[in-house]
């Protein structure tokens, strides 16, 4: 029988040369149960220094969220359009759009993630469908002048995932087709207004004041704006009084 | 599970996610492939993650991913490297529990080992170098490594029986 002390001075001898030994050999060494629990414990507190290191670690999550989307684009893309059910009715005239809008969106990073919105009737539904699921999901949805839509052309638009949305009754929306002009709301619930602007930002939007969730404002939001601008400009509100906790609006 | 949703999973939970892998894999490498892969099977839509358990099923996901990696290692190379069996029954697969008895640990190393003793600890274990090399970067004698060494392992192997913790 082995004293703990020579079983230690075992172990450290084996573990300098690992190589020597046969897996055979490893299992018998490991079926005695006092070195199987040295081997764990020591392992544990392999982990534990490491844990302990690990603190003053920060991983570039933005650059390899980057590379992810970048490997996974199409994955990405079908993803989304699978969720929006609306991957069968590209138009035809698809790819002209897209270069037309794409040369409108040259100032943002260029992305495939793509939403055509057709009708409103579509887009209802599908916010309708996105709500019912309690999904906060952000599209911007840009209103066309209806008086004159062709048949062959159906008006499309695109969104990125940095552009806002709003689920508002479409009529009460202005918008523009060029996502770095200001976005107006006019007359919408605080309550759109901030998801779509915390999900322009990746930040999520508590209300510790429900009262406050359905006063309408009309407010110019300046997406050039940091967050905390945004926030700021917001705060101006003689009502509301919106707070920044890690990552979440919290309106007050 | 929209882009959006993927992309906030992954910036929100990442650097818990990586930091899990780490240190059970204590390799960069394979440590982002895990978490690549966890975020990948998202996507291919088999699996659904509901937000409010988002956290919890995404830690469990590379637990489980790394324990797998384990596996398929050789066995002197799980034993040298100290590197968790992944048939052990006895980790707990609670992060936060098993964090909590980790940093208990930390606390215990920092008050009872030496500086050099932690210092030898880590450069053998952590940076897995071998007694010779250590030995080296100390500017020390293998012999004194080995006694360092010994005496950092006598005390945390101490540490589990006293106090009888379970791991």
């Amino acid at each position: 029988m082995m004293t703990e002390k020579q079983r230690i001075e075992w172990l450290l001898e084996l573990q300098e040369h690992p190589e020597q030994l046969t897996e055979e050999q490893l299992q018998q060494i490991l079926a005695d149960e006092e070195m199987r629990q040295l081997v764990k414990q020591l392992g544990f507190a392999k982990r534990a220094f490491k844990h302990d290191a690990l603190k003053n670690d920060t991983p570039d999550v933005e650059g390899e969220w980057e590379k992810f989307a970048a490997s996974h684009a199409n994955e990405l893309t079908n993803a989304t359009r699978a969720e929006g059910k609306l991957a069968c009715t590209i138009p035809c005239k698809e790819e002209e759009d897209e270069s037309q809008l794409d040369a409108l969106d040259e100032e943002k990073p260029k992305s495939h993630f793509h939403i055509y919105l057709f009708s409103h009737k579509i887009a209802a539904s599908f916010i309708g469908v996105l709500l019912a699921s309690g999904i906060a999901f952000a599209a911007i949805q840009v209103v066309r002048n209806i008086s004159t839509p062709k048949p062959q052309q159906p008006t499309t638009e695109q969104t990125t995932d940095i552009d806002p949305v709003t689920s508002l009754p479409a009529d009460t929306v202005k918008a523009d087709t060029i996502p770095v002009e200001p976005y107006i709301f006019n007359n919408v619930p605080l309550d759109s207004m901030l998801t779509a602007i915390a999900t322009a930002h990746g930040v999520g939007v508590e209300f510790e004041n429900e009262a406050v969730r359905q006063l309408r404002f009309h407010f110019v939001w300046k997406r050039e704006d940091s967050l905390s601008r945004v926030v700021e400009k917001l705060n101006t509100f003689e009502a509301v009084n919106i707070g920044m906790e890690d990552k979440t609006l919290v309106v007050r | 599970m929209t882009r959006k949703d993927v992309e906030s999973l992954f910036k929100t939970y990442y650097t818990q996610m990586y930091h899990l892998a780490l240190t059970l894999l204590f390799d960069e490498a394979e440590s982002k492939d895990v978490v690549s892969e966890v975020f990948a099977s998202l996507l291919s839509g088999s699996t659904i993650v509901r937000a409010d358990n988002a956290k919890a099923f995404l830690l469990a996901s590379v637990r489980y991913r790394c324990l797998n990696v384990l596996q398929h290692k050789q066995v002197q190379e799980r034993f040298a490297r100290l590197l968790t069996d992944g048939t052990d029954t006895l980790i707990s697969g609670n992060t936060v529990e098993e964090q909590m008895q980790m940093e208990e640990l930390m606390h215990y190393v920092r008050e009872n080992l030496s500086p050099m003793e932690q210092n030898v600890f880590q450069l053998r274990y952590l940076r897995e170098m071998t007694c010779q090399e250590v030995a080296e970067a100390l500017k020390v004698s293998r012999q004194t490594v080995h006694n360092h060494l010994k005496q950092s392992v006598e005390k945390i192997r101490k540490y589990f029986n006293s106090n009888s913790k379970a791991i």
